[in-house]
């Protein structure tokens, strides 16, 4: 059964326009030092620094289960540090991410390799534009400013910045709390954030392949690989669907070392490995 | 003392190193990555040393003549997806014929909208290229290329170019213009301006015309009134393609803003699943243009 989409992304709260206004002021003149982590999930250009996690150290950015501390970097941020103070929420780890444009997270599932403990993530955009959406069962969502935003994680989903200006949100991951559940108790999802994507259909998924087959024979096979990820973000494709393309890009070069590892890597993503 | 002073200039040079030369990297690099891409050859203001801030970057790609159409087919999607093309490539029609075809990019660099112009042509016409052009070269392949004349990539050339455009090629094109006219007023190069304004235009009568009687769109300026004005849409057309030649023939900030405004209104109500498609690369667009003034236009 289809999960609502309501279910897997959301519209929780609405944010105080002067606070936001404070709080991207401190994001945008922070120094530059953005961490590039989980690059199998990303093209590029997708950076985080830590606002509250195990360490301290706001380098480090590989999320995990913990009770967490203050960064130096939040330290440096004292609207912010109230705005997290003031949601009451029981933090696992807070982090500030910049999306930039022509930048694209694939598809993917996260928490996969976190405890089973109820948790959930939470989206404050603080820059953003319309060519920066989640792509979420089947349609495009655009997390727009002014609204805190609730993300399910465990359901198939993927980022893009497709043409800038650069994307930047907080992104709060949660254990659950009663301070939660009354944050997100009433969610909805306004009309105008929610394009649907068409179809990619067997045919046209056919004339994709053979268009990335045309570029990676001409020798562009990075440009091959990126035309069907990015097909995630401009058609509703079923789960995994264009990493099933990447491999029959691969098996039909001849290459069947690469295209196994594309089926790895699609188990991965989705964590459906065992 | 001497050599101190020389270490400074550079890092002086480094940091203001304009945008264009990393482009040009960029673009290079990628191109010619490709066994297909026999020359490359940097053309215009970059090659005469005129360039500024604001210059586009003029790219001639030699093709392999037999891989001539596939690459042309295929350089878009290249453009998009490693170039960070914001939009569908423009098919230049302001280049002259060179034996190739020209196509404008606006591609996104390092938070910036740039101007990429490539003119694809089978490698056979590179030395004429380069000559009529004074290209500089700047990669030749080298295991030479196949630089026979080929009768299909001729054939393909003609084809291409005596084609009709699409209203999304011609949207395009009057995105493309609006960009180019913009960095004409920036400059103060007040005739460019009023030719390209010129072209903008005649750019959006041909969208007209191609959206509501494409088998009439070579009628250009003629019959407009009988033709398109038969109904209230081609009239209310009719009203915007009015308000756009009698706004100044020299434009300014304000006037392009305007004229923006009311092609992309004429757009999207003639072409609605076009101007929805191009929804967020429209947004891009007009974030880079910056053009974002208080516009009333009634």
């Amino acid at each position: 059964m289809t999960t609502p989409l309501v279910q897997q992304v959301a519209c929780v709260e609405t944010i105080d326009p002067d606070l936001l206004d404070r709080v991207r002021h401190e994001t945008l003149t922070i120094p530059d030092g953005w961490v590039t982590e989980y690059g199998e999930y990303q093209s590029g250009g997708w950076g985080t620094l830590s606002l509250l996690n195990q360490t301290g150290t706001a380098t480090d950015v590989t999320i995990t289960d913990c009770e967490p501390v203050a960064t130096d970097l939040l330290a440096a941020m004292p609207t912010t540090r109230q705005l997290l103070s003031d949601l009451g929420l029981r933090y696992m780890w807070a982090r500030i991410a910049r999306l930039e444009p022509g930048s694209f997270l694939w598809e993917h599932r996260d928490y996969g390799e976190l405890k089973s403990v109820e948790r959930h993530r939470l989206h404050i955009p603080l820059v953003t534009s319309s060519a920066a959406y989640l792509v979420v069962g089947g349609s495009a969502v655009h997390l727009s400013t002014g609204r805190l935003w609730r993300l399910t994680p465990t359901h198939a989903h993927g980022a893009c910045n497709r043409y800038g200006p650069p994307r930047l949100h907080l992104i709060l991951d949660c254990y659950s709390s009663q301070e939660l559940a009354e944050l997100t108790n009433t969610r909805h999802l306004p009309d105008d954030a929610v394009r649907p994507l068409p179809p990619l259909t067997d045919a046209l998924a056919h004339q994709q392949v053979t268009q990335a087959l045309t570029l990676a024979r001409l020798g562009y096979h990075d440009a091959a690989e990126q035309y069907l990820l990015q097909l995630y973000f401009t058609h509703e494709s079923s789960e995994g669907q264009v990493y099933d393309l990447l491999h029959d890009l691969h098996a039909t070069l001849g290459d069947t070392a690469t295209a196994q590892q594309w089926r790895h890597r699609k188990s991965i993503l989705l964590g459906t490995a065992s | 003392m001497s050599a101190i002073l020389d270490a400074a200039i550079d890092d002086l040079v480094l940091v203001n190193r304009p945008a264009q030369i990393a482009i040009l990297e960029r673009v290079s690099g990628l191109l010619a990555g490709s066994p297909a891409v026999t020359d490359l050859l940097v053309r215009g203001s970059f090659a005469s040393g005129d360039s500024d801030r604001l210059s586009d970057v003029d790219l001639v790609v030699g093709i392999h003549p037999p891989t001539f159409s596939e690459f042309v087919g295929a350089h878009h999607a290249l453009a998009a997806t490693q170039l960070r093309a914001i939009l569908p490539g423009w098919s230049d029609t302001i280049v002259p014929s060179m034996g190739g075809l020209g196509y404008v990019h606006l591609i996104e660099h390092d938070g910036k909208l740039c101007q990429l112009d490539l003119y694809l042509a089978p490698a056979d016409r590179i030395d004429h290229i380069g000559a009529v052009t004074r290209g500089r070269a700047i990669y030749t392949a080298p295991y030479g290329g196949d630089r026979l004349p080929d009768g299909a990539a001729a054939a393909f050339v003609a084809d291409r170019l005596a084609a009709a455009p699409t209203c999304e090629q011609l949207f395009v094109e009057t995105l493309v213009l609006t960009w180019m006219i913009h960095k004409r007023i920036l400059r103060g190069q007040q005739f460019m301006a009023y030719a390209e304004t010129h072209m903008l235009h005649t750019a959006a009568r041909s969208l007209i015309r191609t959206a509501l009687t494409p088998d009439r769109a070579q009628y250009g300026w003629y019959h407009l009134d009988t033709e398109i004005g038969r109904t209230p849409i081609g009239r209310w057309c009719l009203a915007q393609l009015d308000a756009l030649i009698t706004s100044p023939p020299v434009p300014t900030m304000r006037s392009l803003a305007e004229s923006l405004e009311r092609i992309l209104t004429l757009a999207r109500r003639t072409v609605p699943d076009m101007m929805a498609a191009l929804g967020p690369a429209l947004d891009a667009y007009r974030y880079h243009l910056d053009l974002d003034l208080d516009l009333d236009l009634g």
